[in-house]
């Protein structure tokens, strides 16, 4: 059994650095356990976007944060979906899940065994999936009266987050030292002992590495080891634009470009891309042109600013050394065409605190917990190798790289070979990472159907009704939910009153 | 499959409301061939009007007419029905009263959940295992709303229909004679047979004899041409459905409509009030074993509060159906084919679904003659009987009433094979929808939940030992989530009267 933390050390004082301190602090009081947070800030901090699940409202309402009021101080948008352009012939939408759903489910696995099965339909699977509906619409995820739950996430701006968190944290017993690490000492048994800082000693029972790439601590653990995370085309530079922008859509969506891939991210007053390129195939100066003709394509106009930086897939091999545990991008970083960077840095979390509790051996917990970590960042990093790999497009030599599903990981090997054999496919979903019917989606969203004859099905007429059928439901549901920007502008009307 | 039709002059005999769904009918699907269809009805005979209270297979039979409910509806005096509401057929207070729904799409939302506590109540644990708050309809009843589906809360609802019988037979008969039907008024005397026994032509009063290569028999209980022509032998189902009696009356309306029937077990049988726009109809079923009929209207009378000159009336019931519905060239439809007690309001289903199996055989004879599938039509016909009075007589079988040596004997007699299995298969605790659907009985009318609303519903539930606590918490059904759903679901749902309204200026 591990002890309760008493004393906390946290090195970064970046976002992942706060949300380790406010995620412990709301489960640790202070009598008991003191936090203490190191780092500076970094000066000029690139603009960037976050994909923020429930999990983050939840520990801001916790500190007293409505959802409205944080989210107009993070420039928060709302998140149902994700859609994917210029992958295969047709887009196609990964949506969150929601109740309704359910009902409609068993339709669409049928129709979607059927399909694989050569039979010709006129099947999109977007037409299944109720989020996805509600984006297209640009519909919020708010509605009277409605008791289906739908699943939503936010679009936040990692800055105005920063801003707030370090609010957050000043006011919640959170010490922080505006300091650098400078060296770290450890024990005979390779445990940190304590870390210096310009002058400070810190002492600490457990120590958060939230260095991000610089794995100040964990990098300099015992046994430390670093693996790559296999990807068939490396992007190795992100290219950010941020534009003014006057609507806000409720999904993220993610083009194929011909050196990589652009993650546009809608906040309330601006519009994120984000490019993620192969300096193997495109040199930066074209990669911008690319870049700003994309977004020249999209309608916007204003640039408000722009980064380049180096990015690299990774994983440690083991997240929790003795007593320091890497978090956030110390840990790990996967090249996804869907950002789970929050995500993962909120399931660490959790996992320590239900590590801490558990009544088992130490060393038993440590591995279970290195293993449950490490298994999300494989899942995650298998979805998006499986869309890379499986593309139809080959208008580059990025993209003409041959596509051999043996380059699958293990998960995406697996749930291939179930899609194409007509299986119901079977796998072990990590909760808050995409589910079975995100893989679906992507199957056949890439277009992963029997070509040549197809076999004309003797229901098709009926098959095409109860399709016309659900939509026309899914539509009807739809006029429940409040437009994303009204809600928005809502939100930001009521900030407004308690300002004034 | 049929590319012209074996018959070219079909004869209806009887002008009840039968009589006029099948020359609807027949009018409606047979439209593009040479066919006369002729009606004779007799006005020294009159209807029963039977059924007031409808199932959901009504609506399915009014589209396939292609007679919006806008127009029939007000016409009849119709009333949106949710299901059923049954009262007092069991003797432990938690179990008072349940619901049997029509059930809809958002029923199948937490079904899982329903058959969860099912299980969990057979092994004792004190679950919720009521049905009534798992539903959909029993919520929209309970507010007296409308179970049609609003545009933006699209989800199928199942319901069915309450309307004045005489009403719809007038109604029905006006679209027959512009569908060219044609009526005759004359009675029957005769009934005249060919050399293989098959109906040759009837002959009226006036000495008329009128032919026809097919004949439909909608003559009521005197079941003219099946029954006492071609006698076709009779199943009784007397020995397992007590009751051969009924008194009715009508009473006002309330202030506003109910959209359920409700139906209360009282001390020989059971009675029912059937919402109309314009007034209720009332009726108490009962068994002349147990009740003459003179304390039978008494205790109604007492029942509904009425004042000694309120004047009833009387019916007699032969509870059972003909070996076959369809003989030789003569279909029966109605009464003169069958009657099971109106408990779950099944006598208008056998009659559409009559016509439209009839016309389904036909067009999809494989001989000349149309007769093909006349053994399946009889084979299906009787399996419908058959399950459907396996579920009237569960309602009876599952009552734990003690009050009346009638309740008792209800419950004391040998159910077929097929409900014993089912009544085990509950008692043991195990899947009572597997065996449903290897008796082939889910085809039916009653799908499974039905048959567990009933049997939940009555509380037919072994004694508790366990409290929910004792349950590991996955397990645990979290009743305030289905509540909220249902309540929150039925918020979208048009009031009953609003709807009526609506359908009424549309």
């Amino acid at each position: 059994m591990l002890p309760i933390p008493q004393n906390i050390t946290i090195v970064g004082l970046n976002v992942h650095g706060l949300l380790t301190a406010l995620l412990l602090r709301k489960t640790y009081k202070p009598a008991v356990t003191g936090i203490t947070l190191v780092g500076l800030k970094e000066e000029d901090s690139p603009p960037k976007a976050y994909i923020a699940g429930k999990t983050l409202n939840t520990l801001l309402e916790h500190f007293g944060y409505s959802e409205a009021n944080w989210m107009r101080q993070t420039q928060a948008t709302f998140k149902l979906s994700n859609r994917y352009v210029g992958f295969s012939e047709q887009e196609f939408s990964v949506a969150n899940a929601s109740e309704v759903d359910i009902l409609h489910q068993p339709l669409m696995l049928e129709l979607s065994k059927l399909k694989r099965q050569a039979y010709q339909l006129d099947l999109s699977l977007d037409d299944f999936f109720f989020a996805a509906a509600l984006a297209k619409r640009n519909l919020s995820p708010k509605a009277q009266d409605f008791p289906f739950e739908t699943d939503y996430q936010y679009q936040v701006d990692a800055n105005c987050l920063f801003t707030l968190l370090q609010k957050i944290a000043a006011e919640h017993s959170i010490t922080t030292l505006p300091s650098t690490l400078e060296t770290l000492q450890l024990d005979q048994h390779g445990t940190l002992k304590h870390i210096e800082c310009e002058d400070q000693i810190l002492s600490g029972d457990y120590f958060f590495d939230c260095t991000q790439s610089a794995q100040l601590l964990i990098g300099n653990m015992p046994d430390f080891r670093q693996e790559t995370l296999p990807e068939v085309r490396i992007n190795d530079r992100v290219l950010t634009y941020t534009l003014a922008a006057e609507c806000c859509a409720s999904e993220v969506v993610t083009t194929a470009l011909d050196c990589g891939f652009v993650l546009q991210y809608t906040l309330q007053d601006a519009v994120h891309f984000q490019y993620h390129y192969s300096s193997k195939f495109i040199q930066d100066p074209q990669a911008v042109q690319l870049l700003e003709r994309h977004i020249s394509q999209q309608g916007y106009k204003k640039v408000l600013q722009r980064h380049l930086s180096a990015s690299q897939a990774y994983l440690v091999s083991q997240p929790w050394i003795h007593n320091c545990l890497a978090v956030g991008p110390a840990c790990g970083l996967t090249q996804g065409s869907e950002d789970h960077e929050l995500s993962h840095t909120f399931a660490m979390l959790e996992q320590f605190v239900s590590s801490i509790q558990s009544p088992d051996d130490a060393k038993d917990v440590i591995k279970n917990y290195n293993h449950r970590i490490k298994s999300r960042f494989v899942y995650a990093h298998s979805y998006h190798s499986t869309l890379q790999l499986l593309n139809s497009r080959r208008n580059s030599p990025y993209w003409q790289t041959p596509q051999d599903a043996n380059a699958l990981t293990p998960i995406g090997r697996s749930l291939f070979s179930q899609w194409l054999s007509g299986e119901d496919l079977s796998v072990e979903p990590v909760l808050d990472i995409n589910g079975l019917t995100a893989w679906y989606a992507l199957f056949s969203g890439l277009g992963h159907y029997p070509t040549g004859e197809l076999k004309p099905h003797p229901k098709s007429r009926a098959i095409q009704d109860n399709i016309q059928d659900m939509c026309r439901k899914l539509a009807g549901c739809c006029l429940n939910f409040q437009t994303h920007d009204s809600l928005i502008a809502e939100g930001k009307h009521h900030a407004n009153i308690t300002a004034v | 499959m049929q590319t012209s039709l074996p018959f070219k002059k079909i004869i209806i005999i009887g002008g009840g409301t039968a009589g006029w769904i099948s020359a609807c009918y027949l009018a409606k699907m047979w439209q593009d061939y040479d066919l006369e269809i002729k009606i004779i009805e007799s006005d020294a005979i009159g209807t029963i009007g039977v059924g007031e209270g409808t199932t959901p297979s009504i609506k399915g039979f009014f589209e396939q007419l292609g007679i919006e409910a806008k127009e029939w509806m007000p016409a009849c005096n119709a009333t949106y029905k949710t299901g059923i509401r049954f009262v007092n057929w069991s003797s432990d207070p938690n179990y008072k009263s349940y619901f049997h729904p029509f059930y809809s799409q958002l029923d199948e939302y937490f079904q899982h959940e329903f058959f969860q506590n099912i299980q969990l109540k057979h092994r004792g644990f004190d679950v919720h295992a009521h049905p009534d708050q798992y539903l959909l309809a029993s919520e929209l009843a309970q507010q007296r709303k409308a179970p049609i589906e609003p545009e933006h809360y699209p989800f199928d609802m199942a319901y069915a229909y309450h309307f004045d019988a005489t009403l719809l037979a007038q109604f029905l008969k006006k679209k027959a004679l512009q569908w060219n039907v044609t009526h005759q008024v004359a009675t029957i005397n005769e009934v005249k047979q060919k050399d293989d026994g098959s109906i040759a032509s009837v002959v009226t009063e006036s000495g008329e004899t009128i032919e026809a290569d097919f004949f439909v028999d909608c003559s009521g209980f005197r079941s003219l041409l099946l029954g006492k022509t071609l006698k076709v032998p009779y199943n009784s189902f007397a020995d397992s459905l007590l009751n051969d009696s009924a008194v009715t009356i009508v009473t006002e309306r309330e202030d506003t409509t109910p959209s359920m029937t409700l139906s209360t077990a009282l001390s020989c049988g059971w009675a029912w009030r059937i919402p109309l726009t314009n007034r209720f109809g009332n009726g108490y079923v009962f068994s002349s074993r147990f009740q003459s009929p003179q304390d039978a209207e008494e205790e109604f009378r007492r029942h509904l509060a009425l004042p000694e000159s309120a004047q009833f009336n009387h019916l007699k019931m032969r509870v059972g159906h003909f070996a076959k519905g369809w003989e030789k060239n003569v279909l029966a439809v109605g009464l003169s084919q069958g009657f099971i007690e109106p408990l779950e309001a099944t006598a208008l289903h056998f009659a559409t679904q009559s016509v439209v199996d009839f016309v389904s055989a036909v067009d999809n004879s494989t001989d000349q003659a149309g007769y093909s599938n006349q053994t399946a039509y009889n084979n299906k016909l009787s399996d419908r009987f058959s399950c459907v009075r396996d579920y009237i007589e569960l309602h009876y079988l599952a009552n734990s009433r003690h009050d009346t040596p009638y309740w008792k004997a209800a419950r004391s007699h040998t159910p077929s094979r097929r409900l014993q299995r089912i009544l085990t298969t509950w008692h043991q605790g195990k899947s009572v929808p597997r065996v449903l659907d290897e008796e082939a009985v889910s085809l039916q009318l009653f799908g499974h939940e039905s048959w567990l609303c009933l049997l939940a519903g009555k509380g037919v539930f072994p004694e508790s030992e366990h409290t929910i606590d004792a349950l590991p918490t996955a397990m645990r059904i979290d009743m305030q989530k289905i509540k909220h759903f249902v309540e929150t679901s039925a918020k979208h749902y048009p009031l009953h009267d609003d709807a009526l309204a609506a359908l009424k200026q549309s």
